[in-house]
């Protein structure tokens, strides 16, 4: 993907991925449906500005921006902890186990496909298929641990014989 | 007048905002815009032992009077890039180390593929780590070494020593690395038999796919993202920062696989089973019993780490015979207690220290 050139396309990249992460969240919680995003990020925003206004509340100070700072730091640790908590439950584990079920029973089948008709193709060509390549890699570190093993071997001979002849 | 006095600073600060604003501007721009690969790894170094991914690496002792007592470092297997070690100058626990008169051995288990995908923690155990500490011992020509363990790393050694009684280590350092999994926070909640089919997992994809890795890691904290971004264009200004941000940025994205029966093996029998500390693991036929390590045994938790818990780290010192034993618990996460302005206050001079009571010749 382009990196974004404008504060448009910035904010438009920022949108999208509030977006994602809405849906993310929805899926991983069994939520079917697409979530609206600004519904659902409002309890973040809502705490948020209660707190600003709390700060602002205090009077203007010089340091304004480091507190504000201070505050969004403690802000995100505490949201931070809250979906720590939620996502330690066995509900949050068995929609997440749920979740990759799904997944791997969406992947498995194509991946099976996939494989079976690319090593068909590259048969056809007379070329040897991605798993025919891993077999011989796993031959050819086989092969370099045994001859790593007889190195050894010898070594430790020549060794004790060193040791024998002194 | 004091009011005056007040309104004057809140002028500057906001002049001073406005101009570290544009700053800002011009670093995040070129951050998006020109994004370059930060070097990393840049303490002197040399490969002294290769085998398949596998890469042993030796970082010599810096200094007048170097300690005999070399160091093994074996890192985490999959997941991520040692180069977090060595992230850049100033900013590397393996510079610090040889700074500190250490002979410093790097073991990458590197980036396994297709081909390896029938590894399994038998083979680092029982295989590559025996070969590569007979390595460090012929190359550094020392009577023993200290043996670090960072994350997965640390059970990884604690196995090998287990079972290898002979091996001639003069101190073991567990950093961060579990040992009770039932105290392993999210991820044994996540990864708990009742709920997770690694077998499914691992017979649909043959490995464990960087992507997922990422995924995984990212859910564990689903706030860093924003957290990192907020505190980078806070500290955008600041090129230093930058610099700094780059080089992390760039190992927090650099995530690789695992290869698959390694991590069948490792779910099945230390999250789901937690065999080891129950002293059930079985690795070649034979029981690994962690109460044979008898050397002095260090193991620092993070407070704040959620990746191995505190408590998880900690439960090795019980299982150990050794009578030389301590525990340190110091702030920072998984990642921050090694690397970063904090490590290198608190985890750096605290091992070298501990270490160095136990390096004499």
């Amino acid at each position: 993907m382009a990196a974004p050139q404008t504060p448009e396309e910035i904010t438009r990249m920022w949108k999208d991925a509030m977006a994602k992460g809405a849906e993310t969240w929805a899926k991983i919680l069994g939520q079917g449906q697409r979530p609206d995003i600004y519904q659902f990020w409002r309890p973040f925003f809502d705490q948020g500005m209660e707190a600003w206004s709390r700060l602002l509340g205090q009077g203007a100070s010089p340091n304004v921006l480091q507190e504000w700072k201070k505050f969004q730091d403690e802000w995100v640790e505490a949201w931070a902890k809250v979906m720590t908590q939620a996502m330690g439950t066995d509900t949050f584990a068995a929609a997440l186990g749920k979740h990759l079920d799904q997944h791997l029973s969406a992947v498995g089948p194509v991946r099976k496909q996939m494989t079976e008709a690319g090593e068909e193709y590259l048969r056809a060509l007379n070329l040897p298929s991605r798993r025919q390549v891993a077999d011989v890699a796993e031959l050819v570190v086989s092969l370099e641990s045994r001859i790593e093993a007889l190195e050894e071997k010898i070594e430790a001979l020549l060794s004790r014989q060193r040791s024998a002849g002194d | 007048m004091a009011e005056v006095g007040v309104n004057s600073e809140i002028e500057r600060k906001l002049l001073e905002e406005m101009e570290r604003n544009l700053k800002r501007l011009a670093n995040t721009a070129a951050l998006v815009a020109r994004p370059d690969d930060p070097p990393v790894g840049l303490t002197p170094r040399r490969l002294i032992y290769r085998r398949n991914k596998t890469r042993l690496y030796h970082y010599p002792a810096q200094g007048g009077s170097p300690h005999p007592i070399p160091i093994l470092f074996v890192p985490n297997l999959g997941i991520s890039r040692p180069y977090i070690f060595d992230l850049s100058p100033g900013s590397s626990f393996i510079e610090y180390m040889v700074k500190s008169g250490y002979h410093f051995y790097l073991l990458d288990w590197g980036v396994f593929g297709e081909e390896d995908n029938r590894l399994r923690v038998d083979d680092c155990v029982l295989d590559t780590l025996p070969r590569v500490i007979r390595r460090v011992l012929r190359h550094a020509g020392a009577p023993g070494l200290s043996l670090l363990g960072y994350c997965m790393g640390a059970p990884l050694g604690a196995c090998t020593l287990a079972l290898h009684p002979d091996v001639p280590v003069r101190a073991f350092v567990n950093m961060a690395g579990p040992f009770d999994f039932a105290k392993a926070g999210l991820f044994a909640c996540w990864l708990d038999k009742g709920v997770f089919d690694v077998d499914r997992l691992v017979d649909t994809y043959g490995t464990m796919p960087a992507e997922m890795v990422r995924l995984g890691f990212k859910l564990l904290k689903p706030t860093m993202d924003f957290s990192t971004l907020t505190n980078l264009w806070w500290n955008a200004w600041n090129d230093q920062y930058v610099a700094g941000f780059k080089a992390l940025n760039k190992w927090a994205n650099d995530y690789v696989p695992l290869p698959g029966e390694f991590f069948r093996q490792w779910v099945k029998d230390f999250y789901q089973d937690n065999k080891l500390l129950r002293g059930e693991l079985v690795l070649g036929g034979r029981r690994v019993d962690l109460a044979n390590i008898r050397c002095p045994v260090l193991v620092v938790g993070a407070r704040e780490d959620n990746i191995c818990p505190p408590a998880c780290a900690r439960a090795l010192l019980d299982a150990v015979s050794s009578q030389d034993k301590e525990y340190v618990e110091l702030p920072g996460g998984h990642i921050s207690l090694v690397a970063g302005r904090q490590a290198a206050n608190n985890l750096w001079p605290r091992v070298s220290h501990w270490l160095a009571q136990r390096s004499r010749g």
